[in-house]
């Protein structure tokens, strides 16, 4: 933890939050995932340290999942952020 | 090494999956479906789902293994299968280096007994290897008279000799080219023996002209004569009857004579000239 919070100190609560890239009509990749809270093949909702993300669209399926990367495979139409930044 | 899918039973799908992540299982793929939901995990993780799953409320089950290990485990409960497998792999090699058939083609192929039966003198037969010395077996077929071509081959088992006559390697004669009248050698060819007479030499009716040996330094061996020779020889004969019937007796006996001379002597006429006789053997 100690190591965490002087990376954040100097990188800001920011490196720690979801981060995502959307390939269109074939899904998506996170980093810094903590939880996966929800899946079903429509929505996905995914917790990470600053917040939570809510991953919507069709035929969803989970890919490569371990050590906080996560693949979402299928049509993602939506990705909202949830919740402020928490706390460490 | 391969993966495997696995059903996992129970409510909230996305629970199931940060179990399995939580326990070191690195989770391939996930699928929600109606009652759980299908992961695809690591071959050699699959004890390892059973064993997070035991003691909770899911229920993993149907087991279906994915890619080489599915292959692979298939294979293992057919030992038969791989035996049989492994039998035909190791016989087809085996059997395309042996001679199964052996064909004789060609306009020589009516020499094929003599050709089988020279084979199985070197040790080929069906079965056996092919002919190590195929040099050797070549050159014994193209002694066979008529023979003018022969090759040996030998792919997918089959050993085919082909074998091409022709007219034109007819049987030689054998023998020495013998002058068939006195005279003068005025052109001697010889493409095989050896001369032993030379242009301008005399040789009598019967001399050997170009023997049946080849001179190979201090030894003689034998050798097939072909050669030919034409000689100049003189004419001289005496003829009863009339002078017509003496000059048309003398064409037939030596052709068209060189410098000829008619005498009457008492009741013959007496016919000198010169002729030219050709001999030749295996040539022309």
């Amino acid at each position: 933890m100690e190591f965490l919070h002087e990376i954040a100190k100097r990188l800001g609560a920011d490196a720690f939050r979801i981060h995502y890239t959307v390939v269109d009509g074939r899904g998506a990749y996170f980093e810094n995932v903590v939880r996966i809270l929800y899946f079903s093949a429509g929505e996905i909702v995914l917790r990470g340290r600053g917040g939570s993300v809510r991953v919507t669209g069709e035929a969803l399926s989970l890919g490569r999942y371990f050590a906080g990367d996560l693949e979402v495979r299928g049509d993602v139409r939506c990705v909202a952020r949830e919740g402020g930044d928490g706390k460490l | 090494m391969g993966s495997c899918e696995i059903f996992v039973e129970g409510v909230g799908a996305a629970r199931i999956v940060e179990k399995l992540a939580q326990g070191g299982v690195p989770v391939r793929a996930a699928f929600a479906e109606k009652r759980g939901v299908l992961v695809r995990v690591d071959v050699k993780h699959r004890e390892k789902v059973f064993a997070i799953l035991r003691g909770s409320c899911y229920n993993g089950k149907k087991v279906r293994f994915l890619g080489a290990s599915r292959a692979l485990r298939r294979l293992k409960g057919r030992p038969g299968l791989i035996g049989a497998a492994l039998i035909f792999l190791l016989a087809v090699p085996f059997f395309q280096s042996r001679v199964l058939r052996i064909e004789v083609t060609g306009s020589g192929a009516y020499y094929e007994q003599e050709i089988v039966r020279l084979l199985a003198r070197e040790g080929t037969h069906v079965l056996s290897a092919p002919p190590a010395d195929r040099a050797r077996i070549t050159a014994e077929i193209l002694a066979f008279p008529r023979v003018s071509f022969c090759t040996l081959s030998h792919e997918g088992g089959v050993l085919t000799v082909q074998v091409e006559v022709s007219d034109e390697a007819a049987m030689l004669a054998g023998g020495c080219l013998i002058a068939p009248a006195a005279g003068v050698v005025q052109s001697l060819t010889v493409l095989a023996g050896t001369a032993r007479a030379a242009v301008g030499d005399f040789v009598e009716a019967g001399g050997v002209l170009v023997e049946n040996v080849a001179d190979a330094g201090e030894t003689s061996l034998p050798a097939t004569v072909i050669a030919a020779a034409s000689l100049r020889c003189t004419a001289d004969a005496q003829y009863a009857g009339s002078r017509e019937e003496a000059l048309a007796q003398a064409y037939l006996e030596y052709g068209p004579l060189e410098g000829m001379k008619i005498q009457k002597t008492g009741t013959a006429w007496h016919i000198t000239g010169e002729y030219t006789v050709r001999a030749a053997l295996n040539l022309g």
